[in-house]
């Protein structure tokens, strides 16, 4: 690999870094906005007797939100679950474990693909979610493309630097 | 019996790859996306997308990064120590009272957080170096700290009844409020063990009471006041959703709230805590959310190729009693979770169950709260019980093999405690009665 290859495939890595990061961090805000507006849900309901109408839709398009956008950093610290009976059998390195990572990975842009064809048929067709306050489907869609696309670029990071610390 | 081949394919490919290792969310990918095109075709992948989008915006799935926050906030912020002290000093002066403070500890915690492995960590780190130095036996303190971490599943808030119960279509209102009976009946016949084991090996506990008292205990008046703040959690949580005043989700907000208060009055609060807590919430609900989110097709095509359909057929043609198949049902978890993850099972097995528990008249409460004790039970079942190796972990002091010998009369006692729950249904759906 030549040297400016070399440098411009690192400048790939620190920016998706730092995207994944900032997702995480949306993620970690959902979370809180998730606590805030079912608090106001309840206190307009139970003190002032008028309802919301957009908190609980608002809370599950939140939760879109949070699973998604921290689904990159998870798979970075590879904190997923996993029974690691014949995996605790292989070094750190060992090719096993980077094809598994390699195949983890492809998956992950397989969905990608697929979510992202949704998203754009979706987009075309401006269909709108369910419920009494309805958001374009894409915005949903298009959080699980962006979600498996960054968890895929995590895979395949891990895959070709087993030892990059997370 | 097309539909069995099928079935057989479907769980072999699973369970082969998971065992290589492969997160358990990919597997699930990868069989469903697989499944997809050969059962459905192309066409099918939309379908797919729509699960995996239905899945991350279902409502009910809410719950589970609420409660973990909670948990997290009253364990990082330490507030879980006043409690500690104030069950240490109300328990009296008794014989291997550290026993008796951990199985009340632990039901309390149970209370608290919905993950085993959560309270077996804590307890280990906190409860286990203090057992061993005032000469309790560490295998006893483990299979104490084991009993009491496994009711964390069972005792409400719990995170496999919310997930079970949107998958089943069973109220998630009932089968939190349903785990609190069996928990206490659990922790009873936990407390029983450890007396009638004293009893038979005195060698089991210090000699010397008086050694065995904390130096400053303080007034028991002043340990109750200072367990009130966890007690209005609990009241919270449990409370209002008996009271009907919130659902599961609003509950777990408001012991968000509560939990932060509590550590705010303990002088516990700190922007750093809570970051760390909303941190590890995200994580932890990332991990349990992705592999929800990744197998909820695989319920849909169960039922596509009409494997639900026919093995309920089956299971009718078969002749056997409803007990003899509530047996035949419980046996298969009992056994595979001891080799494979809990939440995995739960997902894989919920779609098959659903239809047989309706067909074969059980009460949905009853059957699935004693589906997830059993799935507890795979938590400490050598050798690959998760809460097994979170103890060892958090209490390097003790082998792994003693931890594994401590676990067996843990499992002895769930299994007694779910041969009671199964012939006295009462106990179960007695309290989910008054929703």
């Amino acid at each position: 690999m030549s040297g400016k290859h070399h440098i411009f495939v690192r400048r790939v890595g620190v920016i998706a870094d730092l995207l994944v990061k900032i997702g995480f961090w949306i993620a970690c805000g959902a979370l809180v906005v998730i606590v805030c507006i079912t608090l106001y849900e309840i206190t307009m309901r139970y003190f002032f007797d008028s309802p919301t109408t957009w908190v609980s839709d608002s809370v599950r398009y939140l939760l879109a939100v949070l699973i998604m956008l921290a689904l990159p950093e998870v798979t970075r610290e590879q904190g997923h679950v996993s029974i690691t009976l014949v995996l605790d059998q292989f070094p750190r390195k060992h090719i096993y474990r980077r094809l598994l990572f390699l195949v983890s990975a492809v998956t992950c842009f397989f969905v990608t693909y697929l979510a992202t064809d949704v998203s754009l048929t979706q987009l075309a067709r401006d269909l709108h979610t369910q419920g009494t306050w309805r958001i374009p489907r894409v915005w949903i869609t298009g959080a699980v493309s962006v979600g498996f696309c960054f968890a895929g670029l995590a895979f395949l990071a891990i895959a070709f630097q087993p030892n990059k610390k997370a | 019996m097309e539909w069995i081949l099928i079935l057989v394919n479907f769980f072999s490919a699973l369970l082969f790859l998971m065992v290589t290792g492969i997160n358990v969310f990919i597997a699930f990918l990868i069989v469903n996306l697989s499944a997809t095109a050969i059962l459905i075709g192309q066409r099918g992948f939309g379908l797919f997308v729509n699960s995996v989008s239905d899945s991350v915006t279902n409502g009910s799935y809410v719950t589970i990064p609420l409660f973990i926050l909670m948990g997290e906030i009253l364990f990082r912020s330490g507030s879980v120590d006043v409690l500690f002290d104030s069950v240490d000093r109300l328990v009296g002066r008794i014989r291997g009272r550290l026993y008796a403070v951990v199985i009340v500890i632990a039901t309390i915690f149970g209370a608290l957080s919905g993950a085993a492995v959560a309270v077996a960590a804590m307890l280990g780190r906190s409860a286990m170096p203090n057992m061993e130095a005032r000469g309790y036996s560490p295998r006893m303190s483990a299979t104490v700290i084991l009993a009491g971490a496994s009711l964390a599943p069972i005792i409400p808030p719990s995170l496999l009844a919310i997930i079970v119960g949107s998958l089943a279509d069973v109220s998630i209102s009932g089968l939190l409020i349903a785990g609190i009976v069996p928990g206490i009946i659990i922790s009873v016949m936990t407390g029983l063990y450890v007396i009638v084991s004293v009893i038979r090996d005195p060698s089991l506990v210090p000699l010397d009471v008086e050694e065995d008292m904390t130096k400053d205990r303080g007034s028991v008046l002043g340990a109750f006041v200072r367990m009130v703040p966890f007690m209005f959690i609990i009241f919270m949580v449990m409370g209002m959703i008996m009271l009907g005043i919130a659902t599961p989700g609003e509950s777990a907000a408001t012991g968000v709230v509560g939990s932060i208060l509590v550590a705010i009055l303990y002088k516990r609060a700190s922007f750093s805590m809570l970051l760390a807590a909303l941190q590890s919430a995200t994580r932890l609900s990332v991990m349990i959310m992705i592999i929800v989110a990744s197998s909820t097709l695989f319920s849909q095509l169960v039922a596509f190729t009409g494997a639900s359909r026919a093995l309920v057929a089956w299971a009718t043609e078969l002749g056997l009693s409803p007990m003899t198949m509530f047996f035949i049902l419980m046996a298969l978890p009992l056994v595979l979770c001891m080799f494979i993850d809990q939440i995995a099972f739960l997902l894989m097995a919920v779609p098959l169950y659903e239809p047989l528990v309706g067909a074969l008249g059980f009460d949905p409460i009853w059957f699935w709260t004693i589906f997830l004790i059993n799935l507890t039970v795979g938590g400490v079942t050598p050798p690959f019980g998760y809460t097994l190796f979170a103890l060892s972990a958090a209490a390097p002091n003790i082998s792994v093999s003693s931890v594994f010998r401590a676990s067996y009369p843990v499992i002895v006692i769930f299994l007694f405690a779910m041969l009671l729950l199964t012939f006295v249904p009462e106990l179960t759906t007695w309290l989910p009665g008054f929703i």
